[in-house]
This record gives C-alpha cells, structure tokens and sequence, in this order.
C-alpha cells in the first residue's frame, strides 16, 4: 500500500533524508519515531507529493507519487498536527469541502453527517463554525475525511501532539478502527508509548536516516524507551 | 471542471461570510460615485463653455444678418465680403465625459477659424495647474477611481487568497487532496473576481448612468475595461501568494506591485520617453514660426510697396483686388511655412507613438487610455478635432477662394449655406481600435501573470 525504495531528499548539501526502504500493509500502522530533524515530516511531504525526491521512489496504493501525485492522493489522507479547517465555516461544510476536493464518491449531507458521527463528532457540532471546535474536535474531522473517503492510506504527522489524553485515547481507537478496515497508516510520532501501543511496527529515524525496525508487539515500553534513547544519544 | 466549481462554490460561501468585503464595495462605490459627480460637473462646465463659444459664431451671423436688413436698397457693405464671415468649430465633450476628464484639458477645445487668418487657429486654454494634487494624479473622475483606487480595493480583498490558508495551516489539508494547485487557485481567484468584480461593476455604471453617461455600447465597453483590470490584479493577487508563505509577506508585496504598476512605472516611463524622444518645444516653434512669417510678411509688403499705388479697376470689382492679393499672400505664406509645421507635427507624432506603444506594457496606463478613449477625453479625439479643425479652414479657405473668382459678396440668404464644421466621431465609439488594443494589452498582461502563477506553482504546495 506504502512504499519507499532509496528515498533520498536532500537540501543543498543538508540530507534531510537518506535512501529510505520502508512498507507499511495494509491493516498496519507503521510508527516512525525520532526526534525533530530526524526525516519524518520530510519522508511524509514526500509521500503526499509535495516535495520532489533527490532519488528513490514513493509508492502510494501503486501509484509513483512522483509521477502521478494526484492519483496517488485520491484514496490517501494526510492528517497534520493540527488539522486546520476553514474557521468561518461550520465542520459539516468544512468536510463537504475537502470531500470536494477528495473526490469522494458520495457527498450528500446524510453520509457526511455519518461520517462525522462515526468519526465520534457530537451532532450538535456539526453545523457549529469550527472557530468553536477545540483541537480534538477538528481531528475528528479529520478522521471523517477519512472515513469519507475510504481512504487507503493515511499519513499521520504527531497527531496527537496537544491533545489532552482522552482525546488521545479516542483518537487512537478511532485509528484502530482505520486499521481494522484495512487502511495502512504512517504515523510519525514522539509518543514512544503511544506507538508501542498502536502500532505494528516501529521505526527509530536518527540524522535521516531509518536505524531500527520492530515489530511493537515484540518491545516493552521500556525496552522501545531504552532503546529510542540509546539512538538518540549515539547522534548526540 | 467540476472540481474548478466545487472550489469556486466554497470560495464563494467563504467571502459571503467575510465581514470587510461589502464595505470595500461601498467604500469603492462611495468613491466611484464622488468620481463620477466630479466628471459630471466638469463635463457640464465644459459644454457651457463650449457653447459660449458656439454661441459667439451664430451671434456673429445673427448680428450680420440685422445689418442686412438695416441696409437701404442697393447698398453694398463693406461688411458682406466672405473674409468676415466667423467660424468657430468646437469639440463638445462626448456623452460618456462624466467617466473621465483625462486629456481633454490638455488639448484645445475651440478653434477661431478666419478665412484670412493664419494657422493658429486654436483658442488659448487654461488647465487648473494650480492644484499640486491634480498634477500629481489628475482629476478625481471616475476613471480615477477605477485606476487608482480599484487596485487597492481588489488587492485589499485578496492579498490573503492563498497565504493566510498557508498561514493558518489549512493549506496542508487542502494541498495533501488530490487538487491541482493551479486549479485550486483558479478557482479561488474566480470567485473572488465574482465577488468583487460584479458589484464593482455594476456600482461604476450605476453611478456613470446617474452622472448622464448613458450610452449602452460605451457603458458595456467600460464593463469590459474594468472586468479586465480587476482580473489582472486578482491575477496578480494570484502569483503574489504563489510565493508568499505570510499574509504580512503578500500584503507587502500587493502595495509594493500597486506602487510599482499604478504610480511609480509610468512616471519612469515618462522620464525615460522625455529623454530618448523629447518633446518639442512649443516655445520654440512659436517663435520660428513668428520670425519666418515675419520674414515672409514683410518681404511681401515690400514687394506690394515696390508696385507702386494700387491701380483700382473700372468698373471696381465687389472685391478689391488688394484684398485678392493679400489672399494670394497668406497661400503663399501658408505654403512656404509648412514644412516647418510638418517637422514639429512629426516630432510630436513621433513622440506620441511611442508613448502610445508603451502604454501596452503599462497596464494602468492601457486602463486608463481606454476609459479616456470610451469617455472622449482622450489625445486622439483631441488631435482629430484639430486636424478636422484644420481641414476646416481649408474648406473654408476654398470656400472665400470661390466667391473671390466671382466676385461674389455674401447676403443675408448666404448665410444658410455657409460651410459648417461638424465634428466626425472615432469609429467604432467606444469599441474603437485604440479600445481594443488596450483591452488587448490588460488581458494579455494578465494572462501573463496567469502563466507565472502554473509555472510557479510548486512554491504554492510548500507547507
């Protein structure tokens, strides 16, 4: 569903990330941990299309991104750290809009309204502009987006950065969900809990760079920590 | 096409909701209104004037005719002969001259045409120079407005089109859908160039066809001009926030472009044109143009003094031969300082084409020459009416020639038939060629910005 061969980006003479080998199935959710200027953002902008690789290949549901970014993003979602909707609009219209743009198959009201509920949005908020939705709210929104569009392949970047720890919970269970529907999902995170938790697999990204692949259900928290720490302090 | 719709549609949910564009649109409508009450105004007092000046022509015959009638039977008066006879052709403002004053008073409006006269025909004219404001920026007319102000308005409207998405991170949720950012844009600029651009529109003829500029075709060519403008400096909004990541980044670069394209361009232009062609010098025309018909006067009295005493007729003719002669002198004056006409006519020309080319890469100057041209206040109309004026005087020159031949004096009936300038539009009005071409240069600049905003477009996804 998600692959990356060679995947290398490079800004002037800064490697921002270095000949990437990642695949993530579907029904999987892949963990990418590191710390800030690791390659994480850099290796999901490239999957979106929105930067050009130096070299290597990113492959979305068989499509090079590359060559075909808009095939390649019609049953992909990119959900960022805050996902930012248009305030002056209500959420019910924000996700009408981005359907629009998805392509999503049906956009009539009533499934965009299951949508929303199925993405654990109360109903009382859908026709509330957004400018009143607290962070949690608008990454349900998100998620409907998802759901809307029956998307494949869904690209995290921290997702859950900011949110209190219920929300967290609820937005993780809903990502469990995705996966259960046999969605495969990248996450880049700093929740090395969260991850173990979540996730299938693992992968510690130092200096661009993919240093270790696990498979979560074979760490412990504490192992994953242990580990995560020992990688960063081999760069520093 | 469905997906440019589905933009366009949300776009235009989006400024509905925007609480500062309808007082852009009055505040535009306000101006436009005051813009075209001041041409209005202008327009009134020009055509007063210009019929005093009429006025004085058909007193002047109507003044003639009472001495005809007053003259005993058989009288033959001095005053019956061609030469007196007084044309005043005029060049009244046009039906749209509330929508700009433009050239109009930089050119002459009124011509004394004396069948003996030479060829500064041309009625001495003020222009209100008093005013720094107005020889800065011209007159506060509409089109005034529409070249100044509407840019302002527009780039007020939409120097965010795209930045404060990218700003506020909307951008990353839109640029990660399966949308082209070209398209994404296009939609967007279309639908502000609907929100904005329609009730633009409609508020300039509403205040233009108030004002008493009602000529449909002129008032559908003013659409077309500002539709054009206006989508050039969405266009231009467009390209703007291709590259600016910040709403304060592309609200800069909007006033640097408006300073740069409406003030600081043409004034360069100018500079540049007065120094590779130059005006020529009125002064200095006028003054050779006195020294040589001097020479030319008095080497002709000379001649006529060294003839000796005129030797009158018999029977005397109705026309003194003395009168012939100087008839024959002024032809010969006429010829002998045309070519130092042709030379400062063709140094203007010349001057004036290429400031007329120029214009095309200047798009507010195109704008502006095409509302003058649809309002009549443009050089052009100015100049035609002073080639026609002088084309007149031929008319007229040939006229008193003829009567000259049969030694024919003017009655009181003659005055019925006298030639009688009329001054012969443009054609095509509003939709004239220069229109056109204008029309031409601000849709072909805009299509050019349209160019850089796909070309650039990568910069636009950058999150």
């Amino acid at each position: 569903m998600l692959s990356a061969n060679g995947l290398t980006k490079t800004f002037g003479d800064f490697k921002a990330l270095d000949g990437l080998d990642l695949n993530v199935g579907a029904g999987e959710i892949y963990c990418l941990l590191g710390a800030n200027g690791a390659g994480k953002s850099t290796t999901i902008k490239l999957f979106l299309g929105l930067l050009q690789p130096t070299s290597g290949t990113a492959i979305v549901n068989g499509v090079d991104v590359h060559k075909d970014p808009l095939a390649a993003r019609r049953r992909l979602l990119y959900i960022p750290e805050m996902v930012a909707l248009y305030d002056e609009l209500t959420g019910l219209e924000n996700l009408a809009y981005f359907a629009d743009l998805g392509q999503v198959a049906d956009r009539s009201p009533a499934r965009l309204k299951a949508c929303l509920s199925e993405a654990g949005l109360q109903e009382s908020a859908f026709d509330r502009r957004v400018s009143f939705y607290s962070k949690g709210m608008r990454q349900k929104v998100g998620i409907a987006l998802a759901i809307a569009k029956e998307a494949k392949v869904l690209l995290l970047d921290e997702p859950t950065s900011g949110l209190d720890p219920q929300a967290s919970a609820e937005f993780h269970e809903l990502l469990n969900r995705q996966r259960d529907r046999g969605a495969a999902i990248l996450m880049a995170t700093h929740d090395l809990f969260r991850a173990r938790e979540v996730g299938t697999t693992i992968g510690l990204m130092r200096t661009g760079k993919l240093r270790r692949v696990l498979p979560a259900a074979s760490v412990t928290a504490q192992d994953l920590e242990a580990l995560y720490l020992e990688e960063m302090a081999t760069a520093a | 096409m469905s997906m440019l719709a589905a933009i366009t549609r949300h776009e235009l949910r989006r400024s509905l909701r925007d609480r500062a564009l309808p007082w852009l649109i009055i505040l535009f409508a306000a101006l436009a209104a005051y813009g075209a009450w001041n041409g209005a105004r202008w327009a009134e007092e020009r055509t007063d004037t210009v019929q005093i000046v009429a006025d004085e022509a058909t007193d002047g015959i109507a003044k003639k005719r009472e001495q005809f009638a007053e003259l005993k039977p058989g009288a033959t008066p001095g005053f019956a002969g061609p030469q007196f006879t007084p044309f005043r052709p005029v060049l009244r403002p046009g039906v749209m001259a509330p929508l700009s004053i433009g050239q109009a008073e930089a050119y002459p409006y009124a011509a004394r045409v004396a069948p003996m006269g030479d060829i500064r025909i041309f009625d001495a004219f003020k222009v209100d120079v008093d005013n720094p404001a107005v020889r800065a920026a011209g007159r506060f007319d509409l089109a005034f407005v529409i070249v100044f102000v509407l840019p302002l308005v527009l780039m007020a409207a939409t120097f965010d089109l795209w930045s404060r998405e990218r700003e506020r991170g909307i951008s990353a949720m839109v640029v990660s859908q399966p949308v082209s950012v070209t398209t994404l844009l296009a939609g967007k600029a279309l639908s502000r160039a609907l929100v904005l651009l329609t009730p633009i529109i409609l508020a300039t003829l509403a205040v233009l066809y108030v004002a008493g500029a009602r000529d449909l075709a002129a008032l559908a060519a003013v659409a077309l001009v500002v539709a054009a403008y206006g989508a050039f400096w969405i266009a231009l909004a467009s390209l703007i926030n291709v590259f600016a990541k910040r709403s304060t980044e592309a609200a800069l670069a909007g006033g640097a472009a408006w300073l740069t394209i409406v003030v600081l361009a043409p004034a360069l232009i100018l500079a540049t044109v007065d120094i590779i062609v130059p005006a020529p010098s009125a002064l200095q025309f006028t003054s050779a143009y006195q020294a040589q018909s001097q020479d030319i006067r008095k080497a002709q009295r000379l001649a006529r003094e060294a003839k000796g005493p005129e030797v009158i007729r018999d029977p005397a003719p109705n026309i003194p031969d003395r009168t012939r002669g100087f008839l024959k002198d002024r032809a010969i004056e006429d010829r002998t300082l045309a070519p130092l006409i042709r030379r400062h006519e063709e140094a203007l020309a010349e001057r004036r084409a290429v400031l007329n080319s120029l214009r095309l890469f200047l798009p507010a100057v195109a704008t502006q020459d095409a509302l003058d041209r649809i309002a009549g206040s443009d050089a052009d109309r100015a100049l035609s009416f002073q080639a026609q004026a002088m084309a007149f005087m031929k008319v007229t020159k040939d006229w008193m020639a003829e009567r000259f031949d049969r030694d024919a004096l003017l009655t009181s009936d003659d005055y019925d038939h006298i030639p009688k300038f009329e001054f012969k539009e443009p054609p095509a009005g509003a939709f004239q060629t220069g229109v056109l071409i204008d029309l031409a240069a601000i849709l072909a600049a805009g299509l050019l910005l349209a160019a850089g905003v796909a070309l650039g477009r990568r910069a636009a996804t950058t999150i």
